[in-house]
């Protein structure tokens, strides 16, 4: 005979496991494949002293080549999320061709002069 | 005009017209007993030859008549009526009349709104004429000699009239003409049937007289029959009559072409003066002219012999063959547009657009300065109309003396009597010159402020070109005198503002500091320096309101921010950028901080917000030159 607190335990274990995995995914979208939260556009806009030191996923697409240094380019991308634009730097050791209108995922370093350093960056 | 017309009639003697057939006198009744002037030949009122086509006049376009309407549309270019004072023509039908030169025909017409009505009652003058032209009316075409000479006689009352000018007298001379070359062609050809009559006797006379001798010289010689002989007595005087009676046949022949030159002379001189009077405009008198002839002449004599030429320019029609029943229909026509044209004017008048009642009267005066209705319009409207002419002359007179201050105020007395008058447009050239001249007196006082003299001297001539009476160039002159006599009033003033800074109030005066300072190099230059400055500061600001009022509020401000680049501490662009600031706030705001993060050499921060500037203002100068000038820097 099977106990009268069975189907009790089952009806709370549901709701539970359905927020779990929903929170589970919800995590996993902003923290994506290298485990970094999305670029906060706005807020670097706002105060970009404020993201300094911080990592990064941006996802955004690439427009114009702003300027060539020997180490690297720097690039005017548009974000995504808010279509706003910034520019990033794009170190030579990358080995990337850098094509417009292509979209990436970057994982970014913002530095203490506000620069938006590129780590590693993909297209998807 | 008239040496056309003679030639006409030389071309047409001399061409060997003179093959007329007989009779050509229609009726048979005498000459009247009443004595008559011989004929007067009139010179026409105009000595120059018809102008030629109208092309290019300005088309006022009044004569259209509707009577012969369907005809005449086919044959006349009825949209050329006009007249041209310029060449001195009026065109009407698509002929052109000529009514000399221009002077002469503004002359004329101020004359004629001048002048009183005459004293004499013009009413009769006018039923005499009526009564005329309806006694030899073409429905009345079986009418008595009595009856012809009822209406010549009225040609003597009508005469009687200065406003007939004696145009019935020469009508009346070359009817009396026709009738006593009529009475001298009949009893030419009386004698001519009488001569030959006697020639005809002669002749059987001959016949017989030469038979008798035939006859006796037979019975001599039959008699001896050995001896033949020739009887010669009478033959001698036979050939003596014989050789009269040839003088005689050739003397005949010479009397009958004289009788018949006689008759082509009086036909070709009664056609010459109906058209001269047409080509003079004097229609009515043209057309009782036509009227006597038809009367007189038979049909076989209705064809023109003289003015073919002329008359053919009013029917473009090939093979046409002119009469003198053409010539009353035009003047008819064209009397008729002249009631029409002088009805309008009343008509304007009365309604009150006495500007528009001047020009048709001034239309309907070139074509029918000589007719009736024209002639006894109402001599108080003719007062008010002669009064607006005259100031509208005096406006063009004006206008050659470039007195636009005087135009602007004719205008204001011509407004009084026709408030038709076109004056706005008048008004808006006087401004236009105006404007052109105070243009160059700004450029003059601007020449100045940079102690330019030899362009104060052209922008003056120039101003002076435009509007001679100018009271700017007065009023610059009078203030160049004082700046000569006050000269260190102004170097130290110049100095003050300058250490102000002030700028705007020395830009205020510039062309007195300019003429003040001229002397002095480093002042001089100083101020060209803040003449250039303030100049292109202003025409920056007014381009940006200009954007402003295009609704381009971002375009504007990037204007400003170049106006800033020149003078920051301008008040005029302080209170500009302020004006416009609320509507760019957020761009403002990027730029700003875009602007304070390069100054603090923060380069990639400005970057970032340049880069947000121009998401809002793509088009944005400011962005772009910053983004150029912080990209190399974004690594330092």
């Amino acid at each position: 005979m099977k106990p009268k607190t069975t189907p009790i335990v089952i009806a709370v274990l549901i709701p539970l496991v359905s927020v779990v995995i929903a929170l589970s995914l919800i995590y996993f979208k902003k923290r994506d494949f290298s485990g970094l939260e999305a670029f906060p556009y706005q807020t670097f806009v706002q105060e970009p002293k404020n993201l300094q030191g911080n990592k990064y996923l941006l996802k955004a697409e690439l427009e114009v080549q702003l300027a060539n240094f020997d180490n690297g380019r720097l690039v005017s991308v548009k974000e995504s999320q808010s279509d706003g634009r910034l520019a990033v730097f794009i170190p030579s050791d990358l080995s990337l061709n850098i094509v417009t209108k292509q979209r990436y995922e970057m994982n970014v370093r913002v530095t203490e002069k506000g620069q938006v350093m590129v780590e590693s960056m993909k297209k998807y | 005009m008239r040496n056309i017309f003679l030639i006409s009639i030389c071309a047409a003697l001399g061409g060997g017209i003179f093959a007329q057939s007989m009779n050509m006198f229609q009726q048979g009744t005498s000459a009247p007993a009443q004595a008559a002037p011989a004929p007067v030949q009139v010179a026409p009122a105009s000595g120059v030859t018809p102008a030629k086509g109208a092309d290019g006049t300005p088309s006022m376009g009044i004569f259209e008549s509707s009577f012969m309407e369907n005809f005449s549309d086919k044959v006349f270019d009825v949209n050329s009526d006009s007249f041209d004072l310029d060449n001195g023509s009026v065109n009407w039908k698509g002929k052109t009349f000529n009514i000399g030169n221009s002077r002469v025909v503004r002359a004329r017409f101020e004359r004629y709104l001048s002048m009183p009505v005459d004293s004499q009652n013009l009413g009769n003058y006018k039923n005499i004429l009526n009564e005329i032209s309806a006694a030899l009316a073409a429905n009345n075409d079986d009418i008595s000699s009595e009856s012809i000479r009822a209406a010549w006689g009225r040609l003597f009352d009508a005469a009687e009239y200065e406003i007939d000018g004696d145009s019935s007298l020469i009508i009346a001379n070359l009817v009396y003409l026709s009738w006593r070359m009529r009475d001298e062609y009949n009893i030419a050809r009386a004698g001519e049937t009488n001569k030959e009559r006697d020639m005809l006797a002669t002749r059987t006379q001959f016949k017989e007289q030469a038979a008798f001798l035939e006859y006796a010289a037979d019975k001599i010689n039959s008699k001896k029959r050995n001896f033949k002989m020739t009887r010669t007595e009478g033959t001698t005087e036979l050939g003596h009559r014989l050789q009269d009676l040839q003088k005689e046949v050739a003397e005949l022949a010479a009397a009958k072409a004289v009788k018949e030159a006689t008759a082509f002379k009086s036909v070709v001189q009664f056609q010459s003066q109906a058209v001269a009077f047409m080509l003079e405009r004097k229609f009515q008198q043209a057309q009782m002219a036509s009227m006597f002839y038809r009367h007189i002449y038979r049909g076989n004599a209705q064809e023109l012999q003289v003015g073919r030429d002329q008359l053919k320019d009013f029917f473009q029609v090939s093979n046409f063959v002119p009469t003198l029943d053409m010539i009353e229909t035009l003047s008819r026509d064209a009397a008729k547009d002249i009631r029409d044209g002088v009805l309008s004017v009343n008509s304007l008048y009365d309604s009150g657009e006495r500007y528009g009642a001047l020009q048709r009267l001034m239309e309907t005066f070139f074509l029918g300065e000589y007719d009736i209705n024209v002639i006894t319009f109402d001599p108080e409207k003719k007062k008010v109309l002669h009064r607006i002419y005259r100031n509208a002359s005096t406006i063009k007179d004006l206008a050659d003396a470039r007195d636009w201050a005087g135009i602007e105020a004719v205008i204001e007395e011509i407004k009084k009597d026709a408030n038709d008058f076109p004056y706005r447009e008048i008004l808006s050239k006087v401004k236009m010159a105006q404007r052109a001249s105070e243009m160059h007196v700004m450029a003059a006082k601007q020449a100045a402020a940079l102690g330019r003299i030899d362009d104060v001297k052209a922008s003056l001539s120039s101003a002076m070109e435009i509007w001679p009476l100018n009271p700017a160039i007065q009023s610059f002159n009078e203030d160049l005198v004082g700046l000569t006599s006050g000269a260190s009033k102004y170097f130290q003033k110049f100095d003050e503002l300058m250490g102000r800074r002030d700028y705007r109030s020395i830009y205020a005066e510039a062309p007195e500091y300019g003429m003040a300072l001229r002397t002095d190099e480093e002042r001089a230059a100083a101020l060209r320096d803040i003449v250039t400055k303030v100049s292109t500061i202003d025409m920056l600001i007014a381009q940006a309101e200009e954007f402003g009022k295009q609704n381009n509020p971002y375009f504007a401000w990037d204007i400003l921010e170049k106006a800033r680049a020149i003078d920051e501490d301008d008040p005029v662009l302080a209170r500009s950028f302020a004006k416009l600031a609320p509507e760019v706030a957020d761009y403002v705001k990027a730029l700003r901080r875009a602007g304070e993060a390069e100054s603090r050499k923060e380069y990639a921060n400005a970057l970032t917000y340049y880069l947000a500037a121009q998401d809002i203002f793509p088009a944005s100068q400011a962005c772009r030159q910053g983004i150029e000038r912080v990209a190399p820097k974004y690594l330092d």
